[in-house]
Formats: C-alpha cells, structure tokens, sequence
C-alpha cells in the first residue's frame, strides 16, 4: 500500500491515535478494499482544538488552521476517527472556517458499504465479543449498532448483547472522575463474565490504550474492531499498544533500536510512563 | 437548568450548576431527555467551555491539562509510523 495513494478522502485519524499506527494502517487498507482511496491526515497539525479547549482563542486558531488543511487538500470528504474531533468539525470547526467538504465518520463510511465488505471477509474469527460501549457519540453516530452490525458480518464471530452503555463519549473523558474508569472497567469485566464474552471490542483509541491492560490475567482478549476487520480480511498486523503496555519489560518489547530512533530522552520523558502504568482497576 | 442557563448567559451560575457543568463527560443522555427538545448536550458543552475559563475569564473549574500532549503524540509516531508515513501523515 502506498503511503499516499491517489486518495479521493481525507482519513482524518486525529492525534492520539499516533499510539496506533497498526489501526491507521489498516483502515486505510479496509477503506481501499471497499473502493474508497483514502490519505491519512492527523497528529498535532491537524488539531480540533479540544486539546486547547481551556482557551478558545488558541483553540480556534488550531480549528481554523485544520479547516483551512484539508480545504487545501481539496478532496470532498473527511473521514472522522475520533468521536471528540468528529463533533467539533460539526458544532465548532465547520460553523467558523467554511469547509468546502463533508464529514463522515469512520463507521458510517464502512456501514455504507456492508454489501462490499461482507465478500471481503472471508477468514473466520472465532470469538464471542462484547462491544466496549460509550452513552456519547451514539446519538451523533450510531456507533452502538453500526460497529456490532460491521462485526456481525464476520463468519464465526458471535456479538454478544449487553445492558452496559460507560459514560461519556470515550474513556479519556471519564478518566478525570475520580473512580469513574475503574468502575467502567470492572462493570465491563462483569459484563463480559455475564455474557460469556471471550473478546473485548474498543470502538475508539482513548478507551483501548487503557482496556488493553485488563487482558493481563485473565482469558480475555482486547481488540479493537478494526482488529477484527483485519483478521476476517486477512490482514496481518501487531497490536504493538497492547504488546508494550502488557509487557513485563515496554523497553525490551520495543527493542532499543526502535528507542533509540525515537530518542531515548524522549522515550524515557514521554512514552515510558504511559506504558508502565498499572491496569486502571 | 436555571444556573445553567446562567453561565450561558454570561452570569456567575449557581456552585452546582458550575459543578455539573464541569464534571460533564458528554454522554449526551440530556438531549433525548430535554422535555423542550434543545440540544442540551451541545449547551452543556458550552457551559462547560465557559467553566473553565474558555473566553477569557478567570476558571470557575479546573481540568487537567497534559502540556506535553502535542510531545507525546509525536514521540509515539516516531515508534509507531515509518519516516515517510510520519512524513505524509502527520
């Protein structure tokens, strides 16, 4: 796959998923399978704002600095990743800078195309599988129906029905709240106890960077469900997130060579604390 | 709603209504349960921006705020992206 193909849509993947780069990957990959040539665009030059949102001239500058990006790019549709830069591109980006093209989130796109990504799912993936799911963002996007209707599509996969909707739209907005996420993630290991649920599937990258930790233990699986895509399709890829954060050892994992390329002092500052941090529980 | 709609209207809002104002985790469960039928998320999400001091006021509430976010995100790409996707894709 060329890094940039010849892309009819902006594949707007916002900034943290920077942790992810298996998932950008692969989208871009799933997006391609079902005809759609999409160009990858995120990381901090491609802000919403809402890292800023304490205040809104700064927030707006980056908004607006975007906006301008991708009306640059000049292709007619955003595709949105992040629930959080999805609704700001709706209710604060768009209504300021004119945006001269459309945005569809991510699930709508591939929802859309059910038809054609059905065929394309011809591995079978054995798993019973519990839908990581929030309150926010489903009624903007039904993310709650679309991703287990995607997941259903894929021979052998049994999606599981559960009560259990977490609050906010991603985990990273209930991670402030004193004692909100470990309740999350204990009321969602017990729901998967209920269910009989051997796969966990995260639908955006805040709540998998912390779920993938719950693996550590117990007969459990952390995927997200592009993850699951990937694997009915045939697409080889490495949660490597996952692969640090459970590791004994994130620097062994990784390897020094690839520590070094990021620069150690950048590794040890920034990326290593994360990575050794206990299960949220 | 009444200290809500307070701060929306550039008032001082009652202290619960800047406590739920700031300890909303945009579930968005409001605006399906609005008798009048607003967008009370998208209100609480500006009452939440003016809280926090978004427009130049002095912060009623305080959220953490990581200053090495935008660090961060790039010290991962440098691990997760190859040098010509870090260069196309960021």
């Amino acid at each position: 796959m060329a890094v940039t193909a010849d892309a009819s849509v902006t594949f707007w993947y916002g900034c943290n998923m920077a942790r992810h780069g298996e998932i950008v990957r692969l989208v871009t990959h799933i997006l391609e399978a079902v005809g759609v040539a999409a160009a990858p665009a995120g990381g901090p030059g491609y802000c919403c704002g809402s890292t800023q949102e304490a205040n809104a001239r700064i927030a707006a500058g980056m908004a607006a600095r975007t906006v301008e990006k991708f009306n640059q790019a000049g292709r007619a549709t955003v595709v949105t990743w992040c629930p959080s830069c999805h609704m700001n591109m709706d209710d604060l980006m768009a209504p300021v800078t004119e945006a001269a093209f459309e945005t569809q989130h991510i699930t709508q796109l591939l929802a859309a195309r059910a038809d054609r990504l059905r065929g394309l799912l011809t591995h079978r993936v054995e798993a019973r599988v519990l839908l990581h799911a929030h309150h926010g963002f489903h009624g903007r996007v039904p993310v709650n129906t679309d991703v287990p209707m995607l997941l259903g599509l894929i021979p052998g996969l049994t999606m599981l029905d559960h009560p259990l909707r977490i609050p906010g739209h991603m985990c990273s907005a209930i991670a402030p709240v004193p004692g909100e996420l470990a309740r999350a993630h204990r009321e969602t290991l017990a729901a998967m106890d209920e269910t009989g649920a051997d796969t966990l599937a995260t639908v955006f990258h805040s709540c998998h960077r912390d779920a993938v930790a719950l693996e550590r233990g117990r007969p459990i699986r952390v995927v997200n469900w592009i993850h699951l895509l990937a694997e009915a399709m045939g697409l080889p890829h490495t949660d490597e997130y996952k692969l640090w954060r459970n590791a004994a050892d994130p620097r062994a994992a990784i390897g020094a060579d690839r520590i070094a390329a990021a620069g150690d002092v950048v590794f040890e500052r920034l990326v290593e604390p994360e990575l050794g941090r206990p299960p949220t529980l | 709603m009444t200290g809500i709609r307070d701060i929306l209207r550039d008032g001082a809002g009652t202290l619960e209504a800047i406590a739920f104002a700031g300890a909303c985790t945009r579930s968005g469960v409001c605006t399906p349960a609005c008798p009048e039928q607003l967008d009370a998320a998208f209100l609480m999400r500006l009452a939440s921006l003016r809280v926090r001091g978004a427009t130049g006021d002095p912060p009623r509430v305080t959220k953490s705020h990581d200053p090495a976010w935008s660090s961060r995100v790039k010290a991962f790409a440098r691990l997760t992206m190859s040098e010509e996707e870090q260069a196309k894709w960021l």
